[in-house]
């Protein structure tokens, strides 16, 4: 995030984009430091400097049956006669 | 039969402790008076006696009229009614209509009056012209009327907006024409607000890596969360955000309704938590409490409200932001397995398109929902008011310990995330 920023503004793009910048009219364009930007980021990764640019983690995704049992455990329930064991956790 | 007329003086005390003309006649029929309510009413007038129901006029009633005429769409009614709730005074509708006619804050303009009519058609053409410079949203004429109302106070007429979107944006126009209809499926009832929160995900550019999911009340259509991130397939963030709206609300819905996306498992289990906790607390025990008390699964077409709110998301905002990220994809601007590709989109256009979806759940919660008399069990009004209103509330009051139990499990799933490698290199490849 914060190399991103340094780089918008390392091209002459002090302000946060905006919206207008990319539809003209009815038109949908890419303004040409959207390009500059995109091949300073190309450049940094290929080169693998730091700081290294990752995506944001995303939360865990698959722990669900876990703790699902555990849930009914503390509630004294059974999974499926709950129905919160969904069909494809059965 | 006494002449009424030696009864003045009490009736006139009835009469300003507040009793009803129907109680009054009542009261004389009792004593031997039997007299119409139109009689009743004429004698009133002639003893000049009136019932002082209006709210002394100061500043601030008058500075809460303005406010509220020029930001909402509300009727007199509705706006007595919001101060009586917001401010505890009690104006009368045709109190606050004298005000505002008194300092010339109408609805409308006299038709003879062409030059402030013209002013205005010019007002509102540069109002249009600036939105539609300044976003990717595509705006409606009835959301622009409600957007300019509830953003900056102005009061355009629709008539006006219309024609300034014929000659500004044809091509929009035309792309909201709307052609050969699919048939509707009829609503379904509900008793309340917070009886049922309709909630779901929305992927029309999610593969950009915007991903959205929200929670709509399926009686007043108030927007009680919405989410624009990188993981709406996360049951971790869709609990996380249930969580958040039940904190904001101060209560959970009587009924959640989903898909049955892997995503909304977690939701389920604290959805369900909380609604045996409820139910204890009434001494009901949990063997008698089943999943489908508190959760309805269906698909997500039969969903129907929150599938009516995509269907304006779509058109309002992420369509056109598709459009371009489609182009982007076809010239070779975006590619979708290079991470600088990623990465330079996602902080390009997450601001502005969270700022455009965080303005159409302001106006959407703001847009007054049209009567429709041909439709069963159709809830007219604006969301907010629909959704505050004081009688039919419907939520489950959350048990504050259980509630925080849950934020504490969130919490502390959250530290293991950001310190465990295995769970990072897990979140990466699922």
């Amino acid at each position: 995030m914060q190399w991103c920023e340094q780089a918008l503004i390392s091209i002459g793009h002090p302000n946060q984009p905006a919206a207008s910048e990319f539809f003209q009219g009815n038109l949908e364009v890419v303004p040409v430091w959207y390009h500059t930007l995109l091949n300073l980021a190309r450049t940094h990764v290929n080169s693998s400097a730091v700081p290294l640019l990752e995506e944001a983690p995303r939360p865990f995704v698959n722990f669900r049956k876990e703790l699902i049992l555990q849930i009914c455990q503390e509630y004294g329930l059974d999974p499926v006669q709950s129905g919160l064991m969904l069909d494809e956790e059965q | 039969m006494s002449n009424i007329n030696d009864l003045k003086e009490q009736l006139q005390e009835m009469k300003e402790q507040g009793e009803t003309h129907a109680e009054i006649i009542s009261w004389l029929h009792s004593n031997g008076h039997s007299i119409s309510e139109r009689t009743l009413k004429r004698r009133f007038q002639e003893w000049g006696l009136k019932r002082n129901t209006t709210e002394p006029v100061t500043d601030h009633l008058l500075n809460r009229v303005q406010d509220i005429f020029q930001h909402s769409l509300l009727s007199d009614v509705e706006i007595a009614k919001k101060i009586a709730d917001e401010d505890g005074l009690n104006p009368t509708p045709n109190q606050i209509k004298e005000l505002r006619l008194q300092h010339k804050i109408s609805r409308r303009v006299k038709k003879h009056d062409n030059n402030v009519s013209a002013q205005r058609t010019t007002g509102t053409r540069q109002h249009v012209q600036e939105l539609l410079n300044s976003h990717g949203r595509s705006y409606g004429s009835r959301w622009i009327v409600t957007h300019l109302r509830r953003k900056h106070g102005y009061q355009a007429r629709l008539a006006d907006v219309q024609q300034a979107l014929r000659e500004l944006d044809p091509e929009g126009v035309a792309s909201r024409t709307p052609g050969l209809r699919r048939p509707r499926q009829e609503n379904y009832i509900t008793a309340g607000p917070d009886e049922i929160w309709s909630c779901d995900g929305h992927d029309k550019i999610a593969r950009f890596g915007f991903q959205i999911y929200a929670g709509i009340d399926a009686y007043s259509r108030k927007i009680v969360w919405f989410y624009c991130g990188n993981a709406n397939r996360s049951s971790f963030s869709i609990l996380r955000q249930y969580l958040t709206a039940v904190r904001a609300h101060n209560a959970c819905p009587c009924f959640l309704r989903t898909d049955k996306g892997v995503e909304t498992v977690l939701m389920a289990a604290a959805h369900y938590a909380f609604y045996l906790e409820a139910a204890a607390a009434e001494g009901i025990p949990p063997e008698e409490v089943k999943f489908e008390d508190c959760y309805i699964f269906g698909s997500s077409p039969q969903n129907v409200r929150i599938e009516r709110l995509w269907l304006q998301v779509r058109e309002e905002v992420t369509s056109r932001w598709g459009d371009l990220f489609t182009l982007m994809e076809k010239t070779g601007i975006y590619q979708d397995w290079l991470i600088a590709d990623r990465i330079i989109l996602l902080f390009t256009f997450m601001p502005l398109i969270r700022k455009e979806l965080a303005e159409f759940v302001l106006d959407k919660n703001e847009y007054p929902i049209r009567p429709q008399k041909n439709r069963a069990y159709h809830v007219a009004g604006v969301p907010n008011n629909l959704y505050n209103q004081e009688h039919d509330q419907h939520g489950v009051e959350v048990i504050p310990e259980v509630l925080i139990e849950w934020e504490a499990y969130v919490d502390s799933f959250g530290a293991l995330l950001t310190r465990s490698p295995l769970l990072i290199w897990l979140t990466n490849t699922f």
